[in-house]
């Protein structure tokens, strides 16, 4: 180390080998400096050993969150309530993308939250599930049933609360004249 | 509370009723609105054990005879058992509702419409005092409906947002005469900032302040990407 320094001496300009020569001369390591270095030394041997057991559940989580996005991408808009004329029942048209959902279904307050009363059809291009619902003006909660197990709020829709049965919901509002978000 | 108690025992012969009724006479439940109502719960409920049955229409019955809506009620029974909730669980739930209904139609007035008062139970669930509810629902015009206003407040507590926080918010843009259509764009456009990491705090206050400015919701790239967090 020293020898690589003097190698350096050379190159270096005389005001910084003045301040260079200022500094104290090394001193060697306290045997307490010694062994709390170990110490770390090991501390973080260990952490690295538990960080590598770890990674295998972190993996596998990671590889469920992957699954996961495969499966369900954010719709392109949230649920939209078509107006109807003379006095009908606005027609609220659901969609969810869910490429690689075997089925889809709507499940909610107006079909009694049965997993078979709603079933969505696939575009089977853009991988888009939709369906129709008439629905008179209300408030209403709801959710979609990928393979009649995996229970999905609706991303683009405002959560429901509270969170009842560990299965969030979306709300959808149905007015006379219905309102949706803009989407860019 | 003695009312309570009086319905609950009252309950335990009903559901036994009920459900004998269900067993062998379904199809005569179809008359009318109110008979298929409770028809339709009993039968949900039939295969409960007794006393989580006879609680389930012991509210159901109270919300009935005290003007509280049971339609929400019952879709929260629907609910939970469709979601293999046990039936004590959805009872608790189910009795949490109820207490929100009741709370919110006092905060409110009984003039409130049903999904304005399901909206304001929802809020009040979420944390929303009865003061801050009847607050916000004070910045719009009595002919108006709240249950947008309340819903997506609703909504932002649940991304972060506190309730007061939430409610400031609101009060803003409602006094600056923001219609549904404006609070729904809100909601939208906090849920994706929050998504691509703003704050939620920063989002509801940037989109709120320009609301307010502007009469009109923003341009949906207003708001800058989230900043690098150092790493």
């Amino acid at each position: 180390m020293h020898d690589d320094d003097s190698d350096l001496d050379e190159t270096m300009p005389p005001a910084v080998a003045a301040a260079v020569a200022q500094l104290p001369a090394p001193t060697p390591p306290s045997p307490q400096e010694v062994r709390r270095i170990m110490d770390a030394v090991r501390r973080r041997h260990t952490a690295g050993r538990i960080f590598r057991r770890v990674g295998w559940i972190s993996g596998a989580a990671a590889a469920s969150l992957l699954i996961g996005a495969l499966l369900v991408t954010p719709a392109t808009h949230p649920p939209v309530a078509v107006p109807a004329s003379g006095g009908a029942k606005p027609v609220v048209r659901f969609k969810l993308k869910a490429p690689l959902a075997k089925q889809l279904a709507l499940v909610g307050d107006f079909n009694s939250w049965d997993s078979h009363a709603t079933p969505m059809t696939r575009d089977a291009a853009t991988g888009a599930w939709e369906v129709s619902v008439t629905l008179p003006e209300g408030r209403y909660l709801y959710a979609f049933v990928a393979d009649g197990k995996r229970w999905l709020p609706d991303p683009e829709a405002p959560l429901a609360s509270p969170d009842d049965f560990a299965r969030q919901n979306s709300v959808l509002v149905v007015t006379p004249h219905p309102v949706s978000a803009t989407v860019q | 509370m003695n009312t309570y108690r009086q319905l609950r025992i009252q309950s335990l012969f009903r559901a036994a009723v009920a459900s004998f009724f269900v067993a062998f006479a379904s199809s005569a439940g179809a008359q009318g609105g109110s008979a298929r109502g409770a028809s339709s719960a009993a039968a949900l409920i039939a295969g409960w054990p007794a006393i989580d049955r006879a609680d389930a229409t012991a509210l159901l019955d109270s919300a009935g005879s005290t003007g509280l809506p049971v339609a929400p009620l019952r879709a929260k029974i629907a609910e939970g058992i469709a979601k293999d909730a046990a039936p004590a669980t959805i009872v608790n739930v189910v009795r949490a509702l109820y207490g929100g209904l009741r709370t919110a139609r006092q905060t409110l007035g009984a003039r409130v419409s049903e999904p304005e008062l399901v909206a304001a139970a929802a809020a009040l669930q979420s944390g929303v005092t009865p003061g801050q509810l009847r607050a916000l629902r004070a910045t719009m015009p009595a002919d108006r409906s709240a249950t947008e206003l309340f819903v997506v407040l609703t909504d932002l507590t649940h991304r972060g947002i506190t309730a007061e926080e939430g409610v400031n918010a609101l009060t803003r843009l409602a006094r600056a005469g923001a219609n549904d259509a404006t609070l729904v764009q809100l909601r939208f456009d906090v849920a994706k900032d929050v998504a691509s990491g703003v704050p939620a705090q920063n989002a509801v206050s940037r989109r709120t302040n320009d609301y307010v400015a502007r009469g009109t919701p923003p341009p949906d790239d207003l708001l800058p990407p989230p900043e690098p967090d150092g790493r």
